[in-house]
């Protein structure tokens, strides 16, 4: 039957080991069995009758009555079926009349019945307890039987015993007789009862039927909540089966104990001494004791004797409530409405949301899912023994063996790489103890839930909210609305009335055919709220926030934050509804969203703050949660300067439009939050991901609005890269975050002779530099000095570079001569070699003159190359692949610039070039002429044959380039052969594949791609030489994704050319 | 929807302007006071209309503030829930479009959209686009008059803030207008 027994079993605990050995209450709840039946046997032997059937109808039909009645008085009728089961079993229903408050937790509800009851029960308690023979007790009851003439109860514990009973066949032989003797008393009780029945109104049967049950079922009201959703409460077990006795045992010795006893019932099976024993068990998970399930202690008694490994002292009653946890084997995920998510403490994954999958019976290690945080495939392993280096540990992504081809293995349904074990959703599966999971105070957000239901917001899968959706009592609040989510009147709506621990009583708005109120546990509930309702967000990440709400989706909601408008969404059991405005507590982290910080190995923008853990957007996409203590320190990016797609500037504030890599039609336009060297942070307006923050390559961006921090020397002069290095001060460099380097300058370690002043000549290692001044430790004197940095002369460096800066420009242009400097330098110490005389006359001259003569420039910054082939602009196009700029040091530009030997030609002819370029402009084909332009139209002429194997490298015509005849446009051909040595191609003319040779460069003209597919080759610029595919054409832009790099670069139309693969 | 309601206030007016300017002052003090204001019952004050009475002033023992009671005529605007009112939308994003309603603000969220409603993230200015309509689409974008019921109200001390939908029939942009 129904009461205490399933009540206690099932929703709290089902610790059964540490339940199942208690023994004061097993003795008390015996107690109370004997004690009460004797009671009740007083009030209702009558009702035994010889005709079972007849009377169980009978009996039924008095619950209905009684049923029916106590849901008019406002109890709710939901135990119907406890309560007719009960009925049905007569005697032994009265018994459980009693119990309830004796069975532990029913008592302090109950003092009504206590007081009544105490006494008797008190007494006949102590005696119970002296005699602990089962044996003892049964005869009394008999006699009580025969005193009173009435209940015969234990006549049908043992009918019930006769169907349940496998291998027992002898009974008590008297208790046929008394049956008999019974049976006829009780006819006549019965059909006396029957009249009275009819005479009586329905007042008084209600009365009557009250007196009888109405306690009773008062008892169980309180958990009524769990026993309607219960179906399985009829099986429970109550004091009329067969009880349980646990007996310790040598621990490892379970199994043999149990089959021991076992040979032995089936020996004395059909013997006077068969043991009456309905089943032996012992659980894994409880080491050291068996059960035996029997009537009677003596059968156990009996049974146990004299086996070995068996402790018979130590035999006890299992209490009739806890004899369900005894056989119950845990499901699956017992305890994870408890934990079903946790975080993980320590390890790759620490801060990680994860989700319980199984827990092991012992309930120290759990099988857990996570988003698996995997290396990108091809990341050099570490060998063994080596020193790991410490990392940023990679984003958290599910699990896809296509990235991993080789080094997953299939096994069953799991996929197993690296030894760890991913399902097939992607989900890495890891058994985990407990100890190393934080399991309490989780609030996953619903980002992170998302990332378990397949990663989309949109369509979160319910199952898995499911365990954080559910409300607790706590949750609710008188007055609120609730609708009901589950069970059979899923769907009613209500406002709490009140709340008593798990349970909320509701009163139903309409109440049609419902009790008043309906009581019914907390996780069957959900708070009900209107679109528009004003609320406030009461738990969680966004605790405090108010706002109103746009969208309900199940328990989803979402609402418009007052303070910023945003919408939030969280799970309707955290919010309240509230007319006030919220405030956000003032944040005391030093970290802000849109910061610029450091982490270990990386930079990132900080897109949220939760708590303690900031999510960060890094510098390469990835979006991940740190801690603040990982964050090492902030950054701003005021003075980093970057180039855009087109060689334009940008620094934190631009207004760009970032081209996604991958589909160029989509653009997404924002303003630049931060530059850290080629990355731009930008924040998008409508980007809703990450905080709206994007990260873009620079040269995936493209400027709308042209912001010009700087003064106009650097917007005009310094508008390409060289912005940075060359005009600036050296700390607005290109060079993002130059600034927070601090005291790094590039020329610290160098070995630097001293140009002027008392130690003109000296040699020494520059030590440190600050504002502009350098110490340098002498190598002679071994003394340190203070020089003006300008005055360190690196090895084969003159003064010119530093000098004519600071006469050009004004100010420490240090940044040229420190930096870029640097590498050209070494480039020109080629030509130097051979020329030194022309570097200084041609450079130093115009530039003390003007200062921005291109031929110094030419001479000085090879960057004039790169001007110098894609004229347009000389500043424009030599900064549209910005690139280089990163790689200042490396880039072949200034390579290729210092040792072409252009600069010195175009320091003779300084102007000409820029004159020639824009009038040709943007005429590829011309353009690229032009190239050649510095050196004078006659370049081969002037050029030693040497050099001009240089120049080769930078000729735009390539095999294969499709061109047009300047002479005749109409006319296609394709380069077959190039011989740069007369400065002549080879065409095979279109499209009748004629050839025509000694075609002069002169002559022919580069083919833009004109369609997206096409094949391009890159001739100018970085790359040159390069092909790939037209992704797309805009105006004087292609997208372009190279063949080898797979790479998307954008480039002008004069940099590429129509490409026609063999 | 607006009302003209005959409300009344305390002014309370410093000695300093005890004179002969005694009304204009009360009455410009009355304007400074209730003008663009909320009232959490009545709503905006858009305008005082006309001055019913003023009363006698009443000096104030411990501070020497005259009160006076003034009755004025007002213009209010009040919204309801559920009422469907003209406005102007100011932004757009994917989170849906902001939009104003003479002093108030209202938002209307994409979800409240109907769903032929596409963001187009290109579009310049943003805008939500219904497609499906051949021949002429249907934009919500800046500047456009819209049709909207209001969902919900928040009344603070100095804004009213309301969360609209579009997603009935007959709700959505106006073009004629």
């Amino acid at each position: 039957m129904s009461d205490n027994g399933e009540h206690d079993v099932f929703p709290d605990d089902d610790d059964d080991q540490v339940r199942a050995p208690a023994v004061a209450s097993s003795l008390s709840h015996e107690s109370a069995t004997a004690a009460t039946a004797s009671s009740a046997d007083r009030r209702n032997g009558n009702e035994d009758n010889d005709d079972q059937d007849n009377e169980e109808n009978e009996d039924d039909g008095y619950a209905e009555i009684a049923r029916d009645l106590q849901r008019s008085n406002g109890e709710d009728g939901n135990d119907n079926d406890n309560e007719g089961g009960g009925a049905a079993d007569d005697g032994d229903e009265e018994d459980n009349e009693e119990p309830p408050p004796r069975g532990g937790r029913g008592r302090n509800d109950d003092d009504e019945d206590e007081d009544e009851e105490d006494d008797d029960e008190e007494e006949e308690e102590d005696y119970e307890e002296d005699d602990d023979m089962p044996r003892a007790k049964k005869r009394r009851r008999k006699v009580n039987r025969f005193i009173e003439a009435e209940a015969m109860v234990d006549d049908d514990e043992e009918e019930e015993e006769d169907e349940e009973e496998g291998f027992v066949e002898d009974r008590e032989e008297d208790f046929e007789e008394l049956q008999k003797a019974a049976d006829t008393r009780a006819h006549r009780e019965l059909d006396s009862r029957r009249a009275d029945a009819d005479e009586m109104d329905a007042e008084k049967i209600a009365e009557t039927m009250k007196a009888r049950y109405g306690r009773s079922e008062f008892n169980r009201g309180q958990y009524r909540g769990d026993v309607e959703h219960i179906p399985q409460s009829m099986l429970m077990p109550s004091v009329s089966d067969p009880k349980l006795w646990i007996c310790s045992c040598r621990e490892g010795k379970e199994r043999e104990a149990v089959f021991a006893i076992m040979s032995r019932v089936f020996d004395r099976e059909g013997t006077p001494n068969a043991l009456d024993i309905y089943s032996i068990f012992h659980r894994e998970s409880l080491k050291g004791y068996i059960y035996i399930e029997a009537r009677q202690q003596g059968v156990v008694q009996n049974a146990l004797d004299g086996l070995n490994n068996i402790y018979l002292s130590k035999l006890r009653l299992v209490p009739v409530n806890e004899m369900v946890d005894c056989l119950t084997i845990k499901a699956k995920d017992t305890n994870l409405d408890k934990i079903h998510w946790f975080r993980a403490k320590k390890g790759k994954y620490v801060g990680d949301l994860g989700q319980v999958v199984q827990i092991t019976e012992n309930g120290e290690t759990m099988l857990c899912r996570f988003v698996p945080r995997l290396e990108p495939a091809g990341t050099p392993k570490v060998p063994f023994g080596g020193k790991r280096k410490k990392t940023e540990r990679p984003p958290a992504k599910l699990f896809n063996p296509m990235d991993y081809k080789n080094e997953v293995k299939k096994e069953g349904e799991y996929y197993v790489y690296n030894g760890d074990y991913f399902d097939r959703e992607g989900y890495l599966e890891k058994t985990l103890k407990l100890s190393s999971l934080d399991v309490t105070n989780i609030h996953p957000t619903l980002e992170e839930i998302s990332q378990f239901s397949g990663g989309s917001t949109d369509k979160p899968d319910l199952s898995h909210v499911e365990g954080v959706g559910s409300a607790v009592a706590s949750d609710f609040q008188i007055g609120e609305n609730v609708e009901i989510i589950s069970g059979a009147m899923a769907g009613i709506s209500g406002s709490v009335a009140s709340i008593h621990n798990d349970l909320v009583a509701i009163k139903p708005h309409f109440a049609k055919d419902l009790p008043p109120t309906v009581t019914i546990t907390a996780r069957e509930l959900r708070k009900q709220f209107k679109q528009g309702d004003h609320v406030q967000v009461v738990k969680g990440n966004y605790k405090g926030e108010t706002g109103l709400i746009v969208i309900i989706k199940d328990n989803i909601v979402t609402l418009v934050s007052d303070g910023t408008s945003k919408p939030v969404e969280v799970l309707s059991t955290s919010l309240r509804t509230t007319a006030d405005v919220g405030v956000v507590a003032p944040r005391t982290s030093p970290y802000d969203v849109g910061d610029l910080v450091f982490l270990q190995n990386d930079v990132a923008v900080v897109t949220k703050i939760e708590g303690e853990y900031f999510g960060i957007l890094s510098q390469f996409g990835s979006h991940s949660k740190v801690k603040a203590r990982e964050i090492s320190n902030k950054r701003d990016s005021k003075n980093a300067i970057a180039n855009d797609a087109h060689g334009n500037p940008i620094s934190a504030g631009s207004a760009v439009d970032v081209l996604d890599p991958d589909r160029h039609d989509v653009r997404k336009s924002g303003t630049v939050a931060h530059i850290f060297r080629q990355v731009a942070f930008v924040k998008a307006k409508d980007t809703p991901e990450h905080g709206g923050f994007i990260v873009a390559k620079t040269q995936n961006c493209v400027a709308t609005g042209i912001k010009r921090p700087m003064n106009s020397f650097q917007s005009t002069f310094g508008s390409a890269p060289r912005g940075g290095g060359f005009g600036g001060p050296p700390r607005s460099g290109g060079f993002g975050g130059g600034r927070g380097r601090g005291n790094f300058h590039p020329i610290i370690g160098r070995t630097v002779t001293i140009a002027v002043g008392a130690f003109k000549g000296y040699v020494g290692i520059v030590k440190e530099v600050n504002d502009g001044l350098a110490r340098v430790e002498l190598h002679t004197a071994s003394r340190v000095v203070t020089v003006d940095v300008n005055k360190c002369l690196l090895p084969g460096q003159t003064l010119a570079p530093s000098a004519s800066n600071n006469s050009g420009f004004g100010g420490s242009s240090f940044g040229y001569g420190d930096r870029y400097g640097q590498t050209p330098m070494h480039g020109a110490k080629t030509p130097m070699h051979g020329g030194r005389t022309p570097m200084h006359a041609g450079g130093r001259t115009p530039f003390g003159a003007g200062g921005r003569t291109p031929g110094a420039d030419g001479g000085r910054t090879p960057a004039w190359d790169v001007g110098g082939r894609t004229p347009a602009s000389a500043w424009d196009a030599g900064s549209k692949t910005p690139g280089h700029w990163d790689a200042s040091s490396k880039t072949p530009h200034w390579d290729a610039g210092g040792k072409t030997p252009a600069w010195d030609s175009g320091s003779r002819t300084p102007y000409v070039p820029l004159d020639t370029v824009s009038s040709v402009y943007p005429d590829p084909a011309t353009a690229i002429t032009s190239t050649i332009v510095p050196s004078g139209g006659n370049y081969a002429d002037s050029i030693a044959a040497p050099l001009a194997a240089s120049t080769i490298t930078q000729e735009w015509p390539a095999i294969r380039v499709m061109v047009t005849l300047i002479s005749d446009p109409n006319q296609e051909a394709i380069i077959t052969a190039v011989q740069p040595a007369t400065r002549t191609v080879t065409l095979s003319l279109l499209p009748a594949n004629e050839t025509r040779a000694g075609v002069s460069f002169d002559d022919i003209k580069a083919v833009s791609p004109d369609a997206a597919h096409d094949k391009v080759m890159v001739i100018i610029g970085e790359g040159a030489g390069q092909t790939g595919q037209v992704i797309s054409a805009e105006d004087d832009d292609g997208v372009v994704r190279m063949d080898v790099t797979k790479e998307i670069r954008i480039f002008t139309m004069n940099m590429i050319a129509k490409y026609v693969p063999a | 929807m607006f009302f003209l309601k005959h409300l009344h206030r305390t002014i309370r007016l410093p000695p300093q302007y005890f004179g002969p300017q005694l009304r204009t002052a009360v009455l410009r003090k009355l304007y400074e006071e209730v003008e663009g204001r909320i009232d959490g019952q009545y709503g905006y004050i858009i305008s005082v209309l006309n001055i019913v009475e003023v009363g006698s002033g009443v000096l104030q023992p411990m501070t020497g503030l005259a009160e006076f009671n003034v009755v004025y005529q007002a213009l209010v605007m009040k919204v309801f829930k559920n009422m469907v009112v003209d406005v102007v939308v100011t932004v757009v994003n994917t989170l849906g479009f902001w939009a104003d309603l003479g002093p108030l603000t209202m938002f209307v969220a994409a979800a409240l959209l109907p769903s032929y409603y596409k963001f187009d993230p290109a579009a310049s200015p943003a805008a939500y686009v219904n497609e499906e309509d051949n021949g002429h689409e249907q934009r919500i974008e800046k500047g456009m008059a819209v049709r909207a019921r209001i969902i919900g109200i928040r009344t603070d001390a100095t804004e009213i803030f309301a969360v609209g939908t579009i997603k009935e029939d007959y709700l959505g942009p106006q073009p004629g207008v």
